[in-house]
């Protein structure tokens, strides 16, 4: 047969033309595509299990017939025509990418404790459970999990925020231009992390000094909190997709922003622009003074250091695999500080000299009895580097040279 | 001459005192007008509502017929009125062209010329004589060469009205007649100037009216040898007591 819209040749038994979109055929008992998907509805052939084998290229969607064309290995997929989501065959998991069992995010029995406390007094048979009760025995279950490709659309709450994290992760470099990060330099974790950018930016900008580096730092924590309880109170935890599986990749895509944000930052530093933001380091009240819009430039200064932030955090939840809001806890929003105070605040090259030297021996501040305390050794660190040595390794060595 | 500025009862309060009690009045253009007044008076507040760095808590202040109460400084700046500060805040790490050049970034005319911020820092720096100056930091330079430096800065935005708290302090003669005369040609340009000043017979030189302040109050306005020999000027300089002021006021 033939489309009746566009004439394309078509198989005998379809409901809609692939190209044009076009209802052929016995359409009259056909239901009309559900924008929410939902299970398959029923037509007038019987659904049939899919297979979509390694040879598949192409098949037939069960409940409308429209082609479908699933990627290796998917399981589920979503029909663009009649908006059906299909489970396709066994032979789907197969092709598992990666099995993981993801951590629990608690550390502690207390902690665990108390997210039970906070399950039962929100009530699954009735509420205030946990005054009435004593906890006799604890176990614990690893759950795994298997990450498979899957090209679907879904309502369920928990398959939406994977999506979106999913999408979110592939628009981190995105989210860094937008100027949104979690503050500790390391994110681009997206959504929250461009709310998170303006809050920290408009809340911020108001004040000077210290005072201002430690707004810099609760912000992101405060976020950091509030996620980790959102996205616990959903249950869900998510993992992402290796967007590459060779390390090499991504040391030298490291590499490359590394590169680009260090002769950026050489060329704003001589440009006119890093006159004015010298100006306003120097003295803000002065800057306003002759003219200069501190808060617009502060905000530039920001959105371009969130830039660069933005794109390695998106190289880094590859790299890691997970994006979670542990991630931005106080060491990780602390040692960006110390490494630049180390080096020499106010330089280029003396935040290179702090990382490579904090990197290099942070891995001694991981030996067992240090461990737990390296947030406080860094702090003491800090706090006698900024007391004692403010200009840091560069400023030192360029004011003698 | 029309009126360029027109400060209507501007009130200041800090905690419970008040800095600024009502003070109304107004600048024409290409004037020429000085503030005295002792120590306390409201000077320096009265510069700061004004110029954008403090908010008045009533009052209003019109410049070029824009209602500017209240604007951000960096935005009064760019409609030709900015302040110098009593107390000198250069950029003390970057040069004397840097710190100059960053005033230029904000010219009133730089669209019109099309001169760059370098080359118009180095001709106010002709002016006011720190060409030779120009490379080193200004931290390197004299108390009395920061002072030109502020000068420089505030006469390279090319301003309309520039306030000027205290140009004279600590600076020599020679220093005071460098400044003077750089003053009086934007003057002859078409620039006013408001200048809060300390040392009375330099400042008259140059102004042609004087507004005292005493508590945050106008209490006289007038030409130079009106102010200085109104009785409640001097009582306001000099005490209620003092006989110098009985018999100079007679």
């Amino acid at each position: 047969m033939y489309c009746i819209k566009c004439g394309t040749q078509l198989p005998d038994d379809a409901a809609f033309c692939y190209k044009c979109g076009a209802k052929v055929g016995f359409t009259s008992t056909q239901p009309a595509p559900s924008a929410s998907g939902g299970p398959a509805q029923s037509v007038s052939s019987p659904a049939q299990p899919v297979l979509a084998g390694a040879d598949v290229k192409e098949l037939k969607c069960p409940s409308c017939g429209a082609p479908i064309t699933p990627k290796f290995g998917e399981m589920v997929i979503t029909c663009e025509y009649c908006g059906s989501s299909v489970s396709l065959s066994p032979e789907g998991w197969r092709s598992i990418q990666k099995h993981t069992m993801f951590l629990p995010t608690f550390t502690d029995k207390d902690r665990v404790l108390g997210l039970i406390h906070q399950v039962m007094d929100r009530g699954i048979i009735h509420r205030h459970l946990q005054e009435s009760s004593t906890l006799e025995e604890m176990s614990l279950t690893m759950v795994p999990y298997w990450l498979v490709p899957v090209s679907a659309r879904t309502t369920v709450v928990a398959a939406n925020v994977a999506a979106e994290v999913g999408t979110v992760a592939a628009t981190g470099v995105l989210a860094g231009i937008l100027g949104g990060e979690m503050g500790g330099r390391r994110g681009g974790m997206g959504g929250g992390g461009v709310v998170d950018g303006l809050l920290t930016g408009a809340t911020s900008l108001r004040l000077r000094g210290h005072f201002f580096i430690m707004v810099t730092l609760l912000i992101p924590l405060a976020t950091a909190d509030f996620l980790n309880y959102a996205l616990t109170e959903d249950g869900s935890i998510f993992g992402v997709n290796a967007l590459v599986n060779n390390t090499y990749y991504i040391y030298n895509a490291s590499l490359v922003i590394f590169a680009v944000a260090a002769v950026t930052f050489f060329a704003v530093a001589n440009s006119r622009l890093g006159l004015v933001l010298k100006s306003i380091r120097e003295n803000e009240v002065a800057a306003e003074s002759l003219g200069i819009n501190t808060s617009k430039f502060k905000m530039v200064a920001f959105a371009l250091s969130n830039l660069f932030a933005g794109m390695i955090g998106a190289v880094y939840v590859f790299s890691n695999g997970v994006a979670s809001p542990t991630d931005f806890g106080l060491l990780f929003s602390a040692l960006p500080v110390f490494m630049c105070a180390l080096g020499g605040m106010g330089t280029i090259v003396g935040p290179i000299i702090g990382t490579i030297l904090l990197e290099g021996s942070i891995d001694l501040l991981r030996v067992n009895y240090i461990q737990d305390a390296r947030l406080l050794i860094a702090a003491l660190l800090l706090l006698l580097v900024l007391l004692f040595f403010p200009k840091g390794i560069w400023g030192y060595i360029k004011r003698g040279g | 001459m029309s009126q360029l500025l027109i400060v209507k009862d501007l009130k200041k309060r800090f905690g419970g005192i008040s800095a600024l009690n009502g003070v109304s009045f107004e600048i024409n253009t290409g004037e020429f007008v000085g503030i005295i007044g002792p120590n306390g008076a409201g000077k320096t507040t009265f510069f700061n509502t004004v110029s954008g760095s403090l908010k008045p808590d009533s009052g209003k202040v019109i410049f070029r017929g824009v209602d500017i109460t209240g604007m951000r400084p960096s935005a009064i700046v760019r409609l030709g009125l900015a302040r110098t500060f009593q107390l000198v805040k250069p950029f003390l790490n970057l040069s004397v062209l840097e710190n100059v050049a960053l005033a230029a970034l904000s010219r009133r005319r730089r669209e019109h010329d099309g001169l760059s911020p370098e080359a118009a820092a180095l001709e106010v720096l002709r002016i006011v004589g720190l060409e030779a100056r120009a490379d080193n930091l200004a931290s390197k330079l004299t108390h009395g060469e920061l002072k030109r430096l502020g000068v420089a800065q505030g006469l390279v935005l090319d301003l309309l009205l520039l306030l000027l708290d205290e140009p004279f302090g600590c600076l020599s003669a020679e220093e005071i007649s460098i400044v003077s005369e750089a003053l009086r040609e934007r003057s002859s340009l078409g620039v006013s100037f408001v200048i809060i000043e300390h040392r009375v017979r330099e400042l008259m030189k140059l102004v042609s009216r004087v507004i005292a302040l005493d508590q945050g109050s106008v209490i006289k306005v007038g030409t130079p040898d009106e102010v200085v020999n109104d009785e409640r000027v001097l009582e306001a300089f000099l005490g209620r007591s003092s006989g110098i002021a009985r018999s100079k006021g007679n």
